[in-house]
């Protein structure tokens, strides 16, 4: 199974990856810290996320063969390498938890009130679990299948909701950008774009590795061409206070819409979206877990920790928080800075070590001349 | 008798058969064989006692015992109804009859078995009287003579078969219509006519202790992958049943995933379908007296392409192609989303609809889910009744079910309306699917997803969708993934997938079954470049 992801597959798991998570749970918080400088903000963030991904590529380049975690302690040392994997596995479990929360909160509150929140969760995870078993190239091969419907669905629902934007509004995205507003923006996107770092701890799994930075522009510039068919006409429909306080304002835009007689509303459709997109994302954030224990752990195969990793990270995401606003908070607090020193610091200091002792040990390689 | 004189009468003995049957002939004596100990005795008596011992209690096998005028007894064996008898009269016996008058004692053994003068063609020397009994079983006739081991076997079956008729279940409206039969060697002849080429091969294995069926795989060598067709002999090696009454015996032995409702091999009753899947690089399965014949690999979209396809304009079978798809997912979903629907999100439903669904489901005592699941029920049973009861009476039995016990179900408030519709459009969907087994597994997960949009509503439904889509991901047929070339994605086989793109166009073959490609060397429509009459 190694070497089978190819790299339209990352491409579409990506995409889903980051446009499902703006659009559909971080679009309220964008537009709060960010106001009309959001679209600013998430072309600055994308961007630097990809600048700053790229030591990530380098690591995994060094041996595209092997995974970070047998190899990762040759460069840092056994006891920081450890150190590093275990925040890893730390931040993809804040990760998994949040989203799944996200998710939970979104079906409890607008359509399956009443339900337990633990046997929402547990279906989810049922399917999670299902896939991360699988491996890594059916999570890939899932997203793959998806993508162009999911993509396509996107990519017209904000033209159906065309006749409720105000289109003079349009001018102010230019004259009120604001240099303050634009950097919370920017911190949450780029730790967002940034995930897709976590790819250079499955490096073995994919097909064409000298491809892959490649991919990160590519999906970066499509899934920004997504997000922007969004959050703009978000920003012309309500404004920015609106928007800042909706919870869902995405789900808010699909409800103004009227399409005739056949539908009343589309956003139950928008569940079936959000969800399979949701679901490639907590599956493929679960298997580096279980991924990265595995290979701490010394074990060959990684389905052994499949069950335990997903009920943990599904007991762990109703635990995380009492209240959507508290949550809100762990995810400014709590989830963004470890996320952004799992996905950009370590690479970076695998990196720097690494191309330091690259020379050193040529050296000690070399034969004596004298 | 004193022991030494008794162990030097054993070693005599020995010495002696020893002697005689290496002089009698050439051939070493199979190691290990049942019959060893009477093959290599030239005395008809003995072996003609073996035989019947062996055919104790089988009242259909006629022995035919006669003496030639040189003396020798002879004797040919058969199975009554299996061989034509005339031929036997007509071409063994009186033959050799005839053939041998005048001749000497020697001569008569040049004559059968150096010679080869009988009339019969299709006949075989053997000495192993396990290889007669098995002759004699297949359909052919065994002939024994008196003073030499040597057996002759003559393949003159001539058993009544059914004759060829339409396909039933996979008919067409322009394509060929004739369909396989239970005889293999007709179905092989089919094969032959449609493919002349020599790089059609056709091998031949026994599979079944008992039944001893003959298994054919066939397919077209430089085409099919030939680790696909070691594979497909390797599993098909590790049989070991008692009989093989159907293909179908084979398919749950071979196929990868054993507790998959999916099914991982395609079966077809069409000469022309079977040559086509060779045509791609695929391999066909036929068993002895099974009118269908099985084709490796698999995959999801192949399912849903129907022969008619093929045979029909491309634009109107990419149409067809379109509705099958869509009502794949109708026979699939359709209950699911109306009890997900009418249970946790009403508000989707307009309101002039809204009120009609209500006014019809006001008097209905049960749950949606409830309702679903009695008519479904209810359907399936029809179905069942349909297929099992005589052909005579299936068409009142449908009626009755459908029309009176639907309408008086309504009246009654047992069920609503729009329940029936919904039911009755996803019965018409599951015929939809071309491939049998195929429909019925979709008919199978309908009632899973039924419980989840019952409990969880849309969220339910994705969910039983995307549990279903990973196993399919994860499913493989000899090899190749299930839902190829979809996912993994393979731009260039879209052109006979989601569409069936004109011939003209299709230069290459499934580039995911075979590894030689080029399926026309080029553009067959080039002459309207010539001529300039594309326009």
């Amino acid at each position: 199974m190694l070497k089978s992801v190819t790299s339209s597959q990352i491409f579409s798991l990506f995409n889903l990856y980051i446009f499902t998570t703006v659009i559909a749970f971080l679009a309220g918080a964008l537009i709060s810290g960010s106001n009309y400088s959001t679209p600013v903000a998430t072309l600055i963030g994308s961007f630097l996320a990809l600048l700053m991904m790229y030591p990530s590529y380098r690591v995994g380049m060094s041996r595209p063969d092997q995974f970070l975690s047998d190899y990762g302690r040759e460069i840092v040392g056994s006891t920081l390498h450890t150190i590093f994997i275990i925040l890893i596995v730390i931040a993809n479990f804040a990760l998994a938890a949040v989203n799944l929360r996200n998710l939970s909160d979104f079906l409890l509150m607008e359509y399956l009130v009443g339900t337990p929140s633990w046997s929402v969760i547990l279906l989810f995870c049922i399917c999670v679990a299902y896939a991360v078993r699988s491996g890594l190239p059916t999570i890939f091969r899932v997203a793959q299948g998806i993508f162009i419907i999911t993509a396509i669905v996107f990519f017209v629902i904000p033209f159906l909701s065309a006749a409720e934007i105000e289109q003079d509004m349009l001018i102010a995205l230019i004259t009120h950008l604001n240099f303050k507003h634009l950097g919370v923006g920017t911190y949450i996107t780029t730790a967002v774009f940034g995930e897709l770092a976590f790819i250079y701890l499955v490096f073995p799994y994919l097909h064409a590795p000298g491809k892959l930075y490649k991919t990160f522009f590519t999906t970066t510039i499509s899934s920004l061409f997504l997000i922007f068919t969004h959050l703009i006409p978000i920003l012309l429909a309500f404004g920015p206070d609106l928007a800042a306080n909706l919870t869902y304002p995405d789900m808010e835009l699909i409800r103004f819409i009227r399409n005739g007689s056949f539908f009343e509303t589309l956003d139950p459709i928008l569940i079936i979206l959000w969800l399979t997109s949701l679901f490639v994302k907590i599956a493929f954030t679960i298997f580096i877990i279980v991924s990265c224990l595995s290979q701490l752990t010394k074990t060959k195969d990684h389905k052994p920790f499949t069950l335990s990793v997903t009920a943990f990270a599904a007991v762990l995401s109703l635990t995380i928080a009492r209240s959507q606003p508290e949550l809100n908070e762990y995810i400014m607090v709590g989830a963004l800075p470890i996320l952004l020193i799992t996905e950009f610091i370590i690479p970076w200091i695998y990196w720097i070590v690494g191309a330091f002792r690259s020379p050193k040990r040529a050296s000690n390689n070399q034969p004596n001349k004298t | 008798m004193t022991i030494w004189s008794r162990l030097y009468r054993g070693i005599h003995s020995i010495h002696k058969a020893s002697k005689s049957s290496a002089s009698s002939s050439n051939e070493q004596p199979p190691v290990g064989s049942r019959s060893n100990h009477v093959s290599y005795n030239p005395s008809l008596k003995v072996r003609l006692d073996w035989i019947k011992a062996q055919f104790n209690d089988c009242f259909d096998v006629i022995y035919r015992q006669f003496v030639l005028t040189t003396g020798h007894s002879c004797a040919v064996i058969y199975i009554k109804g299996m061989i034509n008898q005339d031929t036997i009269q007509e071409f063994i016996i009186k033959s050799l009859l005839n053939e041998t008058a005048g001749l000497t004692h020697d001569n008569v053994y040049e004559l059968l078995f150096e010679d080869n003068s009988l009339s019969v063609s299709q006949n075989q020397i053997i000495t192993d009287l396990d290889k007669g009994l098995s002759a004699i079983l297949d359909a052919g006739a065994l002939l024994l003579i008196d003073g030499d081991i040597r057996m002759l076997t003559f393949a003159i079956s001539a058993y009544p078969t059914r004759s060829i008729s339409e396909a039933p279940n996979e008919s067409v409206i322009r394509g060929p219509r004739e369909a396989f039969i239970e005889d293999l060697d007709t179905n092989i002849t089919f094969l032959r006519r449609r493919i002349k080429n020599k790089d059609l091969k056709i091998e031949s294995m026994i599979i079944g202790q008992k039944s001893q069926t003959k298994i054919v795989l066939a397919y077209v060598n430089g085409i099919c992958k030939p680790e696909l067709i070691q594979e497909v002999k390797k599993r098909l090696s590790y049989i070991e049943v008692d009989g093989v009454l159907g293909t179908s015996y084979l398919e749950e032995v071979i196929e990868d995933n054993p507790y998959s409702p999916f099914p991982q091999l395609q079966y077809t009753e069409r000469p022309d379908v079977a040559c086509a899947s060779m045509l791609e690089g695929r391999i066909t399965i036929f068993a002895d007296g099974t009118p269908t014949s099985l084709i490796a690999p698999v995959t999801l979209p192949i399912l849903m392409q129907a022969a008619e396809d093929y045979y029909q304009r491309y634009t109107a079978a990419t149409w067809i192609r379109w509705i099958r798809y869509f009502f794949l997912f109708v026979s699939l979903l359709l209950p699911s989303l109306y009890i997900a629907i009418t249970t946790f999100h009403p508000e989707m439903i307009p309101s002039q609809l809204l009120i009609t669904l209500a006014a019809s489901r006001e008097v209905v005592p049960f749950p949606a889910f409830l309702e679903a699941v009695m008519m479904e029920l209810a359907f399936e049973a029809l179905r069942e009744a349909s297929v099992r009861i005589p052909k005579s009476i299936g068409q009142s039995v449908s009626i009755i079910g459908a029309l009176i016990i639907g309408t008086a179900a309504v009246q009654a408030g047992i069920v609503s309306a729009a329940m029936v519709i919904i039911v009755s459009l996803t019965g018409i969907a599951s015929f939809i699917i071309p491939h049998y087994d195929l429909g019925l597994t979709i008919r199978l997960l309908r009632f899973p997803i039924m419980f989840f949009a019952s409990l969880f509503g849309l969220y339910g439904v994705a969910c039983g969708v995307i549990l279903i889509y990973i196993h399919l991901i994860n499913l493989k047929s000899f090899g190749l993934p299930y839902l190829s070339p979809i996912t993994p994605f393979v731009k260039d086989e879209m052109k006979d997938t989601f569409v069936r793109a004109p011939w003209w166009s299709m230069l290459r073959r499934p580039l995911h079954l075979t590894r030689n490609d080029t399926r026309q060397k080029n553009n067959s429509r080039r002459w309207s470049q010539q001529t300039g009459e594309q326009e």
